[in-house]
């Protein structure tokens, strides 16, 4: 039996990852503007869906990525639902994955993201469309998709450092850790 | 996932069914949603600041000239609303309702690439009403189309769902404004035969009841296959305090 004492420096480590994500969360849900180009979405939940999906899953439970889907699509004034369907599904195929893409260089899990998040984005673009009925533009697909493709790295690379303070859990996944 | 497929189905079928939430949620999210987009709101203007510097010697030069031509107009003005107001009474004419302004300030720019809305922090305690008319600065943005206690989200007027009954000033002629998620809203339903100028203005006709009349809109322009649409006044990318056209008699005020 741990102690609070003994647990409060895992507890914190846990609220500087999960606050990370809460920040990444509410820059997704705002559009940020650009001199250059008008305003610009950010696509940062996908990235942070997909890197917890290889490197820790326990950390984002499906009934957290539905809540954060809900919400999501609450205050962004989309259909409810929809982002919670994609986020539980792109969950889904990266943690069948996992055993592959754990331990490859980053250029293959780069490549892995373009795929997942291109293929996030475009359906996002087609069940939004068939919501409503009525399809946009592609443009918006190929500017997000290639957004979040650039970002990536960086925000991998932050990421990766919050993961660093994160304590060693043993778990379901950990055979592959 | 079958949860998510079933709210998403019963949401598109019903999409009133979640209009409550989504205020509450937004109430919630109102201070860490201000607070994130505080820095990208600053940094924007700075922006656009530096890149207007050039410009103020020229403004200056233009506007000193503008304001001598103002004065006259000025003057047209208080002589021509004198003789509508008797003309008015003569005809026992109802004047239409007045709108006071509540001033708000833009918490975040919710919008994205399928929906182009923005928060304002005013709602119910406000007085702000759905369907409420939102200007900034020079002309139209919006219409409120969900009020919380103490947000509101206002769909603008470049949003794919968006129609605008607008008229044409020197024409006369009525049409629908109607969004397509891109910065420039087009203009439908205008006859082939109708005679509207690049460059003309355009304000809001006041047909369906949701928009008052008369409200600034934006100029007509025309593409390379000659369809029309709408440079607005407003620049949405400058947006910071709006202002909510509510009929009643609250008082004006920044929050």
């Amino acid at each position: 039996m741990h102690s609070f004492a003994d647990q409060f420096p895992v507890i914190l480590r846990m609220l500087v990852v999960y606050l990370l994500m809460f920040v990444l969360f509410l820059l997704n849900t705002i559009s940020i503007a650009t001199p250059i180009s008008g305003t610009i979405d950010v696509p940062f939940i996908i990235m942070v869906l997909y890197y917890w999906s290889i490197y820790r899953p326990t950390l984002i439970p499906p009934l957290l990525v539905f809540a954060v889907g809900v919400c999501f699509d609450l205050l962004s004034g989309w259909p409810v639902g929809l982002s919670s369907f994609i986020f539980l599904l792109l969950r889904h195929v990266i943690v069948s994955q996992r055993v592959f893409l754990t331990g490859q260089p980053f250029t293959v899990v780069w490549i892995g993201f373009m795929m997942a998040g291109l293929g996030a984005i475009s359906l996002q673009w087609l069940l939004f469309g068939l919501t409503r009925l009525q399809w946009g533009g592609i443009d918006p697909v190929i500017i997000t998709s290639f957004v979040a493709i650039m970002l990536f790295p960086f925000v991998s690379l932050v990421l990766h450092f919050s993961h660093k303070v994160l304590p060693y859990i043993q778990d379901q996944y950990s055979a592959v850790r | 996932m079958v949860v998510s497929v079933f709210l998403m189905v019963f949401s598109s079928f019903r999409p009133d069914a979640f209009v409550g939430m989504r205020v509450f949620t937004t109430d919630i999210f109102r201070a860490p949603l201000s607070v994130i987009s505080y820095p990208f709101q600053q940094t924007t203007l700075l922006l656009h600041d530096i890149t207007d510097f050039a410009q103020v010697q020229a403004d200056k030069l233009r506007m000193e000239q503008e304001n001598v031509r103002l004065r006259q107009w000025y003057q047209t003005a208080l002589l021509l609303d004198s003789e509508n107001r008797a003309l008015r009474e003569l005809l026992n004419l109802r004047v239409d309702p007045t709108y006071v302004h509540i001033a708000a300030r833009i918490l975040a720019d919710s919008g994205n690439t399928y929906v182009k809305s923005v928060l304002v922090a005013v709602g119910l305690r406000d007085g702000v009403k759905k369907d409420a008319a939102v200007v900034a600065g020079e002309g139209l943005i919006g219409r409120v189309v969900e009020v919380g206690d103490e947000t509101s989200r206002v769909l603008l007027v470049n949003d794919i769902n968006s129609r605008v009954p607008i008229v044409v000033e020197d024409t006369g002629q009525h049409a629908i404004m109607a969004g397509t998620n891109e910065t420039n809203p087009r203009l439908i339903h205008v006859p082939k035969d109708s005679e509207i100028s690049e460059g003309a203005r355009i304000i809001t006709s006041g047909y369906g009841g949701v928009f008052p009349q008369g409200l600034p809109v934006g100029r007509v322009r025309f593409d390379k296959d000659g369809e029309m649409y709408v440079v607005l006044f407003s620049d949405f990318d400058k947006l910071q305090i709006v202002r909510v056209l509510q009929r009643g008699t609250a008082a004006e005020r920044i929050r």
